[in-house]
């Protein structure tokens, strides 16, 4: 015993070194200087490598970030007011190829059962769409915002919430952060990784200086400087070109991104405070060339790869920024407690692949079995699309309405329910006891939430005016 | 189990349920102790606590008791619930790890209001008051399964279930399809169905005698392929507990019942006869029994299919792990849920079976490893058996997670499967299984603050524990003490 607090003593003298001065590298400064307190000192190098690979974030979180976001210091009153962040219901996917409709992939809380039955099972058999049940979906496709209420009587109570939110903005706001923090900030850039057996034995500056460290954090995105170094090899899927358009909006849109289809690719809107952002993803005529795909072992000796130096993938749903939060609070789970990682190495390894192979296959659902355009984009992103847990999930969604559930997926139910529908995915079988109610009964259970629904809706108020209101408030909380 | 839950799911929609069984078949007797998840059966059911537990001469059970396992003479409780509160965002057992190495405090046990409750022979229902200590644990029962499974026979045959006293004495099946098409009983009658459910134990009457399925046996890492049975006498303080004691060639179980006590030996036949058995049974019985003792024999492992072609196996047709962590009923139970779920809509679908097989597999496989952890989390080197388990090549699912956490106290986490993190830090830990080190976190707060709450957690475990009446004071008090007698000792 007292050599193990030797061991964890001597250990937390070495620092953590966290390399990159993008999202990754500013989120996991703060966030392991917040949760780790003075027991390990933090160095970070927010110039050790280029921050274009950013824009692989996407533009979107999910509900779960809040939280996450709060122990940065990125709370609601921050983003809303410091920067252009703005709320979001969810993505809205418009012409997407082989759907009949749009639809909005909103966040929402499990829809109740009717008569213990999962309500896919009533919507397949009544042949109903889901969409007019979903809340959020409704708002967000009116335009109209409000924060969820507690009592669970009140149908909004039901939508979750997300931000739409510029990767800057937060490096901005995290970078001021990191300045009141117990950080050791260093603005050199690396010009060279000493290693020796397998590990980073110092990085040298151009400032002359040598930093050595007990664990280091790659955060370099594309550029992958340490990672590199030590030979972790990115196994390259498919590249993709993408382009971003930054446009003065006086007006703010929608408490929703829209993503929308065309011959070339894809193109996200996202409503910013101020501004709206596109960002245009296309096989490669226009914009900047990025590799998708993924490093086979993200943590290597003493290094780990965080976020986008670790996988790239389309920011086509909030899978890149879920995925980052995962990133962070695996290492900080598995922070090591001496020179030996292996146990830490291989633990966060095997969590890493469940979670990247988690989201993508998320992704990969909007392009599993779709007639897409006869275009390189689609026809790369449809081959692919194929693994054996995507298909089952389908198969068995299709065949008679189950959600196939993995251990700790990133995706919850509701949001799978959404998505196949959204894909016009039908169950060919429902529960038989779902005639437990009758047709009729169903029918008025769906019609008096429609209308519900409907109502709270109308009596929201645009997102536009919802944040001006909100932020008038808050400024007036502030002064007292 | 299987007739009166799909009884109250199907009932009036057109699914014809028939029961066979035979009176001259006895059940096992074993797998009397639950798990929590038995409740959620109970009240889907729609069966009243206080009934069932008159009926069945139920005891309210708050965890396993495990003696003898990391060393001769240890014991610990492996609790329904979680350990202390949630503090400062942090599994709790990480900072008791850190004041344990600073030699600042007693046993984990003791921060546990469910093992400071059943030590002390008492017993309530949780609190509603989530914050509240005496909330943050579940409980189970512990019961007569011949009287469990004649309350859930009058069930089915009331929500219309067709019962049928016989035995099978000839399979048909379909010379295409390979389906079983019909059973003829011993009478001579035909029974001709759509689905048929194996819950016809060991022997799998219809999943292996008539379809052939194949058996994976795991006798490798769970070697023990006997038991013997007996109830006794109850004596002393009715006690909501199981106790699990470990052998030289096994282990025996003791499940306290209001009107008995049940007793059984699971052992390894290359190491003990079974007469030898028998009488290490008998003479350690805490009454004077009630019966002949029962033999079983069992291999560990399970059907390589549960459900093939048109038979469901559950319960012991599909597989068999030993009764150590009262997992036989939870089993049974995860096997109707699934096929409730996957009931078939028109005839039997392939992705519908393929999808049972894949989820009891990987619940079977799970259960597994949490059992072989008892055996291999040991100091013991006492006995032949103890001496194989020291030498064995673990699956790497279990080795995996025994580094992790001698490493650092870390308890690597799924979502499918019974056993959540806190059960695994209470074998590890109860069997001296201590991490080198601990979650660097736990760190961040002064020393004294964190002593300073860690006694209050204690302090607040006993004083809710005074509070809390015997059991078989609330047991009178709630309306459930059974008036079911006692078998008469002979």
């Amino acid at each position: 015993m007292a050599e193990a607090l030797e061991l964890m003593d001597t250990h937390s003298k070495n620092p953590i070194v966290v390399c990159g001065g993008g999202l990754a590298g500013h989120m996991a400064a703060v966030y392991l200087a917040n949760r780790l307190g003075d027991s390990r000192r933090i160095v970070f190098l927010p110039n050790a490598g280029s921050i274009s690979s950013d824009v692989l974030y996407g533009t979107v979180t999910a509900p779960t970030a809040y939280d996450f976001l709060r122990t940065l210091g990125l709370d609601e009153p921050t983003l809303i007011q410091g920067t252009s962040t703005s709320f979001s219901f969810g993505t809205g996917y418009s012409g997407w190829p082989s759907t009949k409709s749009d639809w909005v992939q909103c966040h929402h809380l499990p829809l109740a059962a009717i008569k213990g039955v999962p309500i896919q099972h009533h919507l397949a058999r009544q042949q109903t769409d889901l969409q007019s049940l979903l809340v959020s979906a409704v708002a967000a496709g009116a335009g109209r915002f409000a924060h969820p209420p507690q009592d669970p009587r009140i149908p909004l109570s039901r939508a979750e919430y997300g931000y739409q939110f510029d990767p800057a903005d937060f490096v901005r706001v995290l970078g001021q952060i990191a300045g009141t923090l117990d950080i050791e900030i260093n603005t050199s850039a690396i010009t060279a990784v000493r290693t020796d057996s397998g590990t980073i034995s110092q990085l040298e500056l151009d400032s002359g200086d040598h930093i050595k460290g007990g664990l280091f954090l790659d955060c370099t995105g594309s550029d992958r400087r340490l990672l590199d170094v030590l030979g972790a090899s990115f196994a390259v899927e498919r590249s993709i070109s993408v382009d971003v358009e930054v446009q003065d909006s006086p007006t703010l849109g929608p408490a929703m991104r829209t993503v929308s289809a065309s011959d070339a690719g894809w193109m996200a809107v996202t409503h910013l405070q101020g501004r709206t952002r596109r960002l245009s993803v296309s096989d490669g005529s226009r914009g900047t060339e990025m590799d998708l795909g993924q490093v086979s072992t993200p943590w290597v000796g003493n290094c780990v790869g965080i976020g986008q130096s670790a996988y790239a993938l389309e920011p086509l749903t909030p899978a890149p920024m879920i995925l980052l939060q995962a990133d962070l609070e695996r290492v900080l789970e598995l922070i090591p407690i001496g020179d030996d990682m292996e146990i830490e190495r291989r633990e966060y390894n095997r969590r890493f692949h469940d979670d990247v192979s988690h989201a993508r296959i998320f992704q990969n659902a909007l392009f599993k079995g779709i007639e897409a355009p006869n275009a390189p984009y689609w026809e790369e992103a449809m081959s692919c699309a194929h693994s054996d847990a995507l298909d089952r999930k389908i198969a068995q969604f299709e065949h008679r309405g189950l959600l196939v559930k993995y251990d700790l997926e990133p995706f919850n139910e509701e949001d799978w329910l959404i998505l196949h529908h959204g894909m016009g995915r039908c169950p060919r079988h429902f529960d038989r006891l779902a005639a437990r109610a009758s047709v009729d009964e169903v029918t008025q259970q769906f019609s008096g939430l429609q209308q519900a629904i409907q109502q709270i809706v109308s009596r929201m108020p645009p997102h536009h005016t919802y944040v001006a209101n909100l932020k008038r408030y808050l400024e007036k909380q502030q002064n007292g | 189990m299987t007739a009166a839950a799909l009884s109250n799911k199907y009932k009036g929609l057109g699914v014809e349920i028939t029961l066979i069984e035979s009176e001259q078949i006895g059940t096992v007797g074993v797998g009397e102790a639950t798990l929590p998840h038995i409740r959620f059966f109970n009240e889907t059911l729609g069966i009243g606590e206080r009934d069932f537990m008159k009926e069945t001469a139920a005891t309210f059970k708050l965890g396993i008791e495990f003696c003898d396992w990391g060393r001769l003479g240890d014991s610990y409780i492996h609790p329904f619930g979680d350990y202390g509160l949630p503090l400062h965002g942090m599994e709790f057992h990480q900072l008791w790890l850190r004041l344990k190495q600073q030699g600042l405090v007693s046993r984990l046990d003791d921060y546990s209001y469910p093992i400071v409750a059943a030590e002390a022979g008492r017993f309530q229902i949780p609190s509603g008051d989530v914050n509240a200590i005496g909330s943050n644990f579940g409980y189970a029962y512990q019961f007569d399964s011949s009287l469990y499974a004649k309350f859930l026979r009058g069930y089915s045959e009331r929500n219309g279930v067709r019962r049928i006293e016989g035995k099978v004495t000839q399979t048909s099946l379909d010379p295409e399809t390979g389906n079983i098409e019909s059973l003829t009983l011993e009478r001579g009658e035909m029974i001709e169905a759509e689905l048929f459910v194996d819950c016809s134990g060991f022997r799998g009457v219809l999943i292996e005698q008539a379809l052939e399925t194949g058996y994976d046996e795991w006798s490798d890492w769970l070697p023990c392929n006997r038991a013997v049975a007996v109830p006794c006498e109850a004596r002393g303080k009715l006690l909501p507990y199981t106790r699990a004691t470990a052998r030289s060639a096994g282990w025996q179980w003791r499940i306290p019942l209001q009107h008995r006590t049940g007793n059984g030996y699971v052992y390894w036949n290359e190491f003990i006869s079974d007469d030898e058995a028998a009488h290490q049974l008998m003479s350690t019985l805490e009454g004077p029994a009630l019966a002949e003792p029962k033999q079983l024999y069992f291999k560990t492992g399970r059907r390589k299919k549960f459900w093939n072609k048109n038979v469901v196996s559950i319960g012991l047709s599909g597989g068999f792990l030993e009764p150590l962590e009262s997992t036989s009923i939870h089993l049974i139970q995860e096997g109707i849920t699934s096929l409730i779920e996957l009931f078939p809509v028109e005839g039997v679908h392939p992705l519908d079976v393929e999808e049972y097989n894949d989820r009891m597999a990987l619940n079977f496989e799970r259960v597994r490893d949490f059992l072989l952890l008892h055996y291999v989390a040991t100091q013991r080197d006492d006995s032949e058996m103890w001496r194989y388990f020291r030498d064995m090549t673990l699956p790497d699912s279990l080795q995996e997670k025994l580094d992790a956490w001698t490493r650092r106290g870390y308890v690597l986490r799924y979502e499918v499967g019974v056993f959540l993190p806190p059960s695994w830090v209470a074998v590890m830990l109860g069997q001296n299984l201590m991490p080198i080190a601990y979650d660097p976190r736990a760190d961040r707060l002064p020393l004294d603050e964190l002593d300073t709450e860690l006694q209050g957690i204690k302090s607040a475990t006993n004083d809710a524990v005074t509070r809390t009446p015997d059991q078989s004071v609330f047991l009178e008090r709630y309306g459930a003490a059974t008036s079911v007698a006692p078998l008469m000792a002979s």
